[in-house]
């Protein structure tokens, strides 16, 4: 009798325990639990975001992050969690549900607190310039702020300047260049082929090329099921990025989890099963929360995909 | 070459010697249209034109009306200038009041000359008065008659309320200067800014942000607003490309403050970019990597500059100003080293102060991301009072009380209490439009509200009369009428239509508070 599937694990964190230490420590101890979180630098890289979102999710932190920045003004470590706390609470609070179906009640709390956190990243950035984090957050609240591409793209060219490699920001930038957001598909098109110009073999940044076409098919085409993730250009696309990434292996473990995703949902999605369950096995029990999401009513399918890729690997 | 500060005929004079043969002088008084009042604004330019009247023709002179003072200059031989000078000063004990029709009416044919350059940052921080008064046209000017003009020459045009200056080989021999006796006028009030700050208004033109703030007036301030300005351009015009022209001025307002405008362009879509490079440039410069050879650059080329000026014409009728306006003017050595001295944490102090009074005028989102507040765009209450309806049918009403008028409607609200008006424009085809001194209006229109004759002679007899500027009627074509959408969002401002009407004929001293239309200057109990 065969075990059953083990249920995904959308938790980083989970996954890589170490990466928990600082959120586990920062009830008892914040000053400690910053410097551990700051020993994770440089800012913005993958275990650094990983550690963030876990103090930024743990509870009870609030009043003595207030109590501390109160006594600290200067410690721009504590800003980019209080602001990362408040930045996941408006998105929280906003949901997934398109504009139209979000009250006003709902939209002025959600921009109040995005304006919040602004507060706090702004003084980060003006005193680190190259804090990548920080940028990376200020894209996310000129998002829901609706601030429009052309502060987006500023804010990605200050981080760009300080890391031009950061995927978690890639690919939040690449959201502002979609129509919904303001932006058109051939700017979507463009900012994925300067990205990948630049990709070593086996870096993350190759998954920007699924993770593109994935949002294009959800946006436009997945009322007409996935005849769009099929399309030969798509599929040329998938091909190309998928050997470049492949090529190598990924520097971070963080950030393959959230690559292997990509390439698993858009690879199933294409009808290329045994090249999606490739990914899945890699995966083990881990997914990206935010990709999977993307498989929308195709996920019993890539479920599937993914049980007979991880039954494989247990019979091995 | 310095200047030399002396008196002529009992004037304070500033002279700067030159050897070209030329000579130009100034004289400087001061009074501005920010000692107006909305009923009488342009009265001071009026009676700067009626002055310059009788004065010989061939020489070049010409007047500027400013805020706070306004500058006679006059050009060409010692002879010629001492007489313009002289002359002018005789003018305003015996002005030409047969030519003042005609003068008028230069003074209204200049302004519709002139491209008026919306103001609302002046609007919303000093209201309908005093330094606000440049966001609105001179409304005064018709209904400015004899009296008046007389009255407001020997109130601001005096001995005391003047200083002369001459760039010239020697001092001309023999310069009378027969003005009437009277002491400095004291600065215009009202320099606090009605609007709590820092707030932000839909920019009238959305592809220039304009951001004004007010800071303490100190070398200090100089090399912020250079700081500020450089970073700006370097940020939104060469590293980010979203703009073309970007920067900071400094305008000195008054002894002891000035105002920084910081003003910048955007390229089509760059709107929002440039906005969020002005928040970080001026939160770099509060709180971020200030850097120490930032602020030396900026000191060192504030001090080169003081210390490259000559004691030329401008300079010598600049320092006019100054000495008018109560404002210390160093020597050039003493000046340029106070600027050299300036770091980081005088400009970081100076950001703080431009920050926290500072009004933008942006467009798109506006700055509440940023921790700026909108400003007001209906007046905080309504009155209680008889209400007549809006006949558009969509719910608005116009309320007339005790004290005041209000106008109400979906999302409008606007108040003028009688107490607080500044002008009424009383139009003889019963049309009724008041302004308060904080900018808000209310238009009573016959046409639009279903208002009888008592109501309007409720309103006539509630204001004061030396603040109603009278309008002859309106062709039929040209009165409001009910429009069949939503009504327009209240305008805190806007400023009124200058009645280009015929100024009204009756004799203004027979018109009862006509003296009361002055002014109110804080001198000279009468």
């Amino acid at each position: 009798m065969s075990s059953p599937v083990p249920p995904p694990r959308f938790d980083l964190a989970e996954s890589f325990p170490e990466t928990g230490e600082p959120a586990a420590r920062a009830a008892q101890d914040l000053p400690g639990a910053l410097a551990l979180l700051t020993a994770r630098r440089p800012r913005g890289g993958a275990e650094y975001g990983v550690a963030l979102d876990a103090l930024a999710a743990a509870d009870g932190l609030d009043e003595p992050l207030d109590r501390h920045l109160a006594e600290h003004p200067d410690d721009t470590e504590a800003r980019v969690v209080r602001a990362a706390r408040v930045v996941r609470r408006a998105w929280e609070l906003r949901g997934t549900e398109p504009g139209a179906q979000v009250g006003a009640e709902r939209f002025d709390a959600f921009f109040a607190l995005l304006a919040r956190a602004e507060q706090d990243l702004v003084r980060v950035v003006v005193a680190e310039p190259a804090d990548t984090a920080a940028w990376g957050l200020r894209l996310s609240t000129a998002r829901g702020l609706a601030l429009g591409t052309s502060e987006a793209g500023r804010r990605w060219r200050h981080l760009r300047a300080a890391d031009a490699h950061d995927v978690r920001a890639q690919r939040e930038y690449l959201q502002h260049l979609t129509p919904k957001w303001g932006g058109d598909w051939g700017r979507v098109d463009a900012f994925v082929g300067e990205v990948t110009a630049a990709a070593a073999p086996g870096s993350a940044e190759w998954a920007l090329v699924p993770y593109a076409a994935l949002t294009r098919w959800y946006d436009d085409h997945r009322a007409e099921g996935t005849s769009a993730m099929r399309w030969p250009e798509v599929v040329t696309g998938l091909d190309a990025a998928e050997q470049s990434f492949l090529a190598a292996p990924t520097p971070s473990r963080y950030e393959a989890v959230l690559a292997h995703t990509d390439f698993a949902v858009a690879l199933g999605l294409a009808g290329k099963r045994g090249r999606s369950a490739a990914h899945f096995a890699q995966l083990g029990p881990s997914l990206a929360p935010g990709t999977w999401a993307l498989g929308a009513d195709h996920r019993s399918d890539l479920e599937n995909i993914r049980a007979s890729a991880l039954a494989e690997g247990r019979r091995r | 070459m310095s200047v030399l500060r002396t008196e002529v005929d009992g004037v304070p004079t500033l002279f700067a010697e030159r050897t070209d043969g030329h000579v130009t002088g100034g004289l400087v008084f001061r009074v501005g249209w920010a000692d107006e009042n909305l009923a009488v604004r342009g009265l001071t330019h009026v009676v700067a034109h009626l002055a310059m009247t009788g004065l010989v023709e061939d020489v070049h002179r010409y007047v500027d009306t400013h805020a706070t003072y306004t500058q006679f200059r006059a050009q060409g031989t010692a002879q010629s200038v001492s007489h313009v000078l002289s002359g002018l000063c005789t003018a305003f004990s015996e002005l030409p009041v047969d030519g003042l029709e005609p003068e008028k009416e230069l003074v209204l044919a200049e302004a519709d000359g002139r491209h008026r350059v919306p103001r609302p940052d002046a609007l919303y921080r000093y209201g309908a008065s005093s330094h606000g008064l440049c966001a609105y046209p001179e409304t005064g000017v018709p209904a400015i008659g004899p009296d008046l003009v007389r009255v407001w020459a020997a109130e601001a045009f005096t001995r005391g309320n003047v200083v002369l200056w001459l760039s010239a080989d020697r001092l001309p021999a023999g310069l009378r200067l027969p003005l009437p006796e009277g002491p400095r006028l004291p600065p215009p009030a009202g320099a606090d800014s009605r609007t709590p700050t820092p707030a932000w208004y839909r920019s009238p033109d959305p592809d220039l942000l304009t951001v004004t703030g007010v800071v303490p007036r100190s070398p200090a301030s100089v090399v912020f607003t250079d700081v500020l300005g450089a970073a700006l351009h370097r940020e939104v015009c060469e590293e980010h490309a979203l703009s073309h022209a970007a920067g900071a001025v400094l305008t000195v307002r008054d002894a002891d403050s000035a105002v920084v405008t910081v003003t910048a362009d955007s390229h089509p879509g760059e709107r929002a970019g440039v906005t969020g490079g002005f928040v970080d440039v001026l939160a770099r410069l509060r709180w971020g990597a200030l850097l120490d050879e930032e602020v030396a650059a900026a000191a060192r080329a504030a001090a080169d500059q003081v210390s490259r000026a000559a004691a030329d014409h401008e300079t010598v009728s600049a320092r006019a100003v100054g000495e008018l306006l109560g404002i210390p003017h160093p020597e050039p050595d003493e000046h340029a080293a106070a600027l050299a001295a300036v770091g980081p944490d005088d400009v970081r102090a100076c950001a703080e102060a431009f920050a926290a009074s500072s009004l933008a005028g942006v467009a798109d989102r506006g700055l509440g991301w940023a921790g700026w507040a909108a400003a007001p765009l209906s007046s905080p209450h309504e009155l209680d009072g008889r209400t007549y309806p809006g006949r558009d049918g969509h719910g608005t009403a116009l309320v007339v009380a005790d004290e005041g008028v209000s106008v109400v409607g979906p999302g409008l609200r606007s108040t003028v209490r009688y107490a607080d008006l500044v002008l009424m424009t009383s139009y003889a085809d019963g049309g009724r439009h008041l302004v308060g001194g904080d900018g808000f209006g209310v238009e009573v229109e016959p046409t639009l509200f279903a208002i009888d004759g008592a109501a309007l002679a409720r309103i006539d007899e509630a204001v004061d009369l030396a603040r109603v500027v009278r309008a002859p009627a309106r062709a039929a074509q040209d009165l409001p009428q009910p429009r069949p959408a939503e009504p327009d969002p209240p305008a805190p401002v806007p400023p009124p239509a200058v009645p280009h009407a015929a100024p009204d004929l009756t004799p203004a001293a027979s018109r009862p508070g006509w003296r009361d239309r002055l002014p109110r200057l804080g001198r000279r109990s009468s």
